[in-house]
């Protein structure tokens, strides 16, 4: 057997005759294949040993009024290359039903389960097919993302069937301790249902989704040059990852040349959001083991970034930086020097917290063993970011796919193998590092220029770009799909905390309940980024 | 009863009251410039009971008599308990009501209806809250009791009033500084645990999840809020005034002349006000320990007390 195939060709090797066509779309290849074969294939490049891909994304695209269809596409980043490899697949006409991959591939749980909501696409054979995003009090038959569904409509109250769903575990001393979504403190609202004998954590169940504001439809309603301050307010800790996300997808299907000024200062600001969240969180994780001495230490440090963002750009949360193109603001060289010497006074304040947090065997003892996401698991949940890499899952997008200037800056990616809370802790710790000596960087390299590349075509009706950003989170991405006159046709958005949020289901059993708001600290992960 | 017994004991009363607000302003003040922060006044509690005392309170409807019953009871009993420790004058009027049995268990009386009334609301972190409270405060009796036995033993008597005067005039008792040292780190431990500061539970969260005290009381509003706050304040305010009058109890009145009761006063103040300071400080050292690792703590409160005792013995002989 020849050693070197690629990827499409070793599936066309094994599954010719099922593979309808092969085509490939700024450079990712795409497969597509005969809806009865869908699992079969996902589940050979999920297996595979020279494939083992994650499936990184599964969404729908309801295709009328061009054509009556809908089309289900898998993204997959394969094992050893992160290479990008899509599988897509037709229903045609009043089809509604495919065969569920979930029980071969485990992260593709949650998506299937919003893809029967927002388009009444039943995935069968899926295991839990309990709504996710519709709450029991919507009404029936109703699927957002179908062309046919007005985006203003209002819909009627339903009077729930029955009680809550999700009772798991039955037995003399089992109980059920339901939390939110209203909490005593002030945070995002979800649902947290665990099952516990005791203190211990037996299982726990998640309702996610009551900040749904339909995002991916309000999409639908704008052009192609207006959907950037959408994507900014999706979620307000990670507008600048958002918006590049979408300004890139943007860019590739207007072919427009992003200027290499523009895309080192994108790097900037993106490296800034890094930084004002990480050292938020570590101050946050301390503060939930009522260490409160780091948390006003972060806290601090947090909202001198935040300043700075603000004097920089005129916006604590980077609003209004990027546009398509490349960059509504622009630094002097006096505004990057106050930049580098206020991130100098920032790492120095915060190594010295770090001393001190390394030596607080009470904090540590906390840490330790807490909240074990095993590598196995983040890989079968396709866990990303700052969780993935701290149990092990070596990816960062900023060095397997390199995107703004990344491609000229050398990242050295943090990592731990021990996935508990403190390797959490620790990977974010690197990361700030990192974050300031590669802005440090930057400003050694920053080239003069402009700020904004030109548009070169009007994409066709059809035409789509799929874009990846490794926010402070972890890889936000982005499909978009333009309709005629520029229209957004359909706009997948996938916010990392809707891969890692399946995956705290895990990490949390056998730790004890009052261990768990420290668990969910240490993944950190966004409402509103998931429930869109 | 003399007419100056009477006077005593309102004395006692309008200063236990009126000062274990400032105790917790004091606390929180503490923990606020360790933190950098500016903090609130520490006279903040004082404005926070009067709002709550001035709010409606919402009882939840599957909610018995215990619920509305319990913040009377848990605020009379810890008032009655506090009348049994001296605070500026030693022998205490009513000394003669109750030891540290009496003491102990005026306070658990309190501990016992607030358990109740977690569970009585009906939502799920109160009886979690219960749960966890039953667990501390199991622990912490034995070790309370036998902290306080070791320091009897020594004064010769189990009357709190009868261990401050005699330890204070230094009459008719042995002074062994390694039993009293030993059962002070222990009562120390327990007045942490028994109050719910850190390294035991946090006052200062918003996780239900994690809350043991404020668990219990996280459906209580108005001014049953406002009197289970006070009592809390109370409470800290009694282990704060046992840890510094029964181990050292110099500045303490032994005579009625107003210039001692003013020294005493004076003294006491200081003595309480300079604990509640090392309390925030403590709160800022430490991170909250895992739940299952408190009994451990408990466990080493209870070893001290115990070898206290058995060291008590030992030099006797």
């Amino acid at each position: 057997m020849e050693p070197v195939l690629n990827p499409v060709e070793h599936l066309q090797r094994i599954f010719g005759p099922a593979i309808n066509r092969v085509s490939t779309n700024h450079g990712i290849p795409v497969v597509h294949v005969h809806t009865n074969q869908i699992s079969a294939i996902t589940r050979y490049i999920h297996t595979n040993e020279a494939l083992r891909g994650t499936l990184s994304l599964l969404w729908a695209v309801d295709h009328r009024p061009r054509d009556v269809r809908y089309e289900l596409w898998y993204l997959f980043t394969l094992g050893e290359s992160k290479d990008w490899l899509i599988v897509s697949t037709d229903l045609l006409g009043e089809e509604r039903l495919f065969e569920s991959i979930t029980p071969k591939i485990h992260a593709a749980n949650w998506y299937e389960r919003e893809i029967r909501d927002m388009f009444g696409l039943i995935a069968q054979g899926h295991p839990d097919l309990r709504r996710l995003v519709r709450h029991n009090h919507w009404p029936k038959g109703v699927h957002p993302l179908h062309k046919n569904f007005p985006w203003n409509s209002v819909l009627q109250w339903r009077q729930p069937p029955g009680s809550v769903d999700g009772h798991f575990i039955h037995g003399e001393g089992v109980f059920e301790v339901p939390v939110g979504p209203i909490h005593a403190g002030i945070i995002e609202p979800g649902h947290f249902r665990f099952t516990v004998a005791g203190e211990p954590i037996m299982h726990l169940d998640l309702q996610h989704f009551w900040k749904h504001r339909g995002v991916e439809k309000l999409f639908e309603q704008q052009t192609l040059s207006g959907g950037v301050a959408l994507a900014e307010r999706i979620s307000g800790d990670t507008t600048l990852g958002h918006s590049l996300a979408y300004c890139q997808a943007v860019e590739m299907l207007w072919e427009i040349h992003v200027p290499r000024r523009a895309r080192y200062l994108r790097s900037v600001f993106l490296e800034l959001e890094r930084l004002h969240n990480h050292i938020g969180d570590v101050g946050g994780i301390c503060n939930d083991t009522a260490y409160a001495l780091a948390h006003a230490h972060c806290s601090r440090l947090k909202e001198r970034v935040m300043q700075l963002n603000d004097r920089l750009t005129g916006s604590r949360f980077l609003r209004g930086v990027n546009c398509v193109g490349g960059v509504d603001i622009d630094l002097s060289t006096d505004q990057f020097s106050e930049l580098v010497a206020e991130l100098e006074h920032i790492e120095k304040d915060f190594s010295e917290l770090e001393q001190i947090i390394a030596v607080n065997a009470s904090l540590i003892d906390r840490f330790e063993s807490t909240g074990i996401l095993k590598k196995q698991t983040a890989w079968d949940h396709g866990v990303v970011g700052v969780v993935g890499r701290a149990s092990g899952i070596d990816r960062d997008l900023r060095r397997d796919r390199p995107f703004a200037a990344y491609d000229e800056l050398s990242v050295r990616v943090a990592g731990s193998s021990h996935g508990d809370v403190r390797a959490r802790v620790q990977v974010r710790v690197s990361e700030i590092h990192e974050s300031i000596r590669l802005i440090r960087e930057i400003q050694r390299m920053l080239p003069d220029g402009p700020l904004k590349g030109d548009r070169q075509v009007v994409p066709d009706s059809g035409a789509w770009a799929l874009s990846a950003v490794e926010g402070w989170r972890g890889e936000i991405l982005y499909f978009l799909m333009v309709g005629e006159h520029e229209q957004i046709h359909r706009c997948k958005v996938r916010d990392p905390s809707f891969v890692n949020w399946p995956a705290i289901q895990m990490a949390v059993i056998g730790n004890i309940i009052p261990d768990f708001p420290l668990v969910n600290k240490s993944f950190s992960l966004s409402y509103a980024g998931n429930d869109l | 009863m003399s007419a100056i017994d009477f006077l005593l004991i309102n004395l006692q009363m309008v200063l236990v009251l009126g000062l274990s607000p400032l105790i917790v302003g004091v606390i929180r003040r503490v923990k606020a410039h360790l933190q950098c922060r500016h903090g609130a006044s520490v006279f903040q509690p004082y404005a926070d009971l009067a709002k709550l005392f001035r709010k409606e309170p919402v009882i939840s409807t599957t909610a018995s008599w215990i619920f509305p019953a319990t913040p009377y009871i848990l605020f009379s009993s810890t008032l009655a308990a506090s009348l049994l420790v001296p605070t500026i004058i030693a022998p205490m009027p009513l000394n003669f009501a109750g030891n540290i049995i009496a003491l102990v268990y005026l306070l658990a009386l309190g501990t016992f209806f607030l358990m109740l009334a977690g569970l009585d609301a009906g939502s799920a972190f109160g009886g979690m809250g219960s749960s966890r409270e039953a667990i501390v405060a199991s622990l912490t009796e034995p070790a309370l009791i036998l902290s306080l036995f070791a320091v009897a033993l020594t004064a010769g008597s189990a009357n709190i009033s009868a261990i401050v005067y005699k330890t204070a005039i230094l009459q008719g008792i042995v002074l062994d500084p390694p039993p009293h040292l030993m059962a002070l780190v222990a009562l120390f431990i327990i007045t942490l645990a028994e109050t719910g500061r850190v390294p035991v539970d946090n006052p200062a969260t918003h996780l239900e999840l994690t809350m043991i005290h404020e668990a219990m009381i996280l459906e209580y509003s108005g001014r049953y809020l406002a009197l289970v706050e006070w009592a809390a304040g109370m409470k800290l305010m009694i282990f704060l005034t046992l840890l510094a009058n029964i181990f050292a109890p110099w500045g303490i009145a032994t005579t009625l002349s107003p210039s001692a009761l003013g020294l005493g006063l004076l003294v006491f103040v200081g003595k309480v006000v300079g604990l509640a300071v090392v309390v925030g400080v403590f709160e800022c050292m430490f991170a909250k320990l895992r739940l299952f690792r408190v009994t451990e703590l408990l466990g080493a409160a209870f070893i001290l007390s115990l070898l206290a005792l058995v060291f008590f013995y030992i030099l006797r002989v």
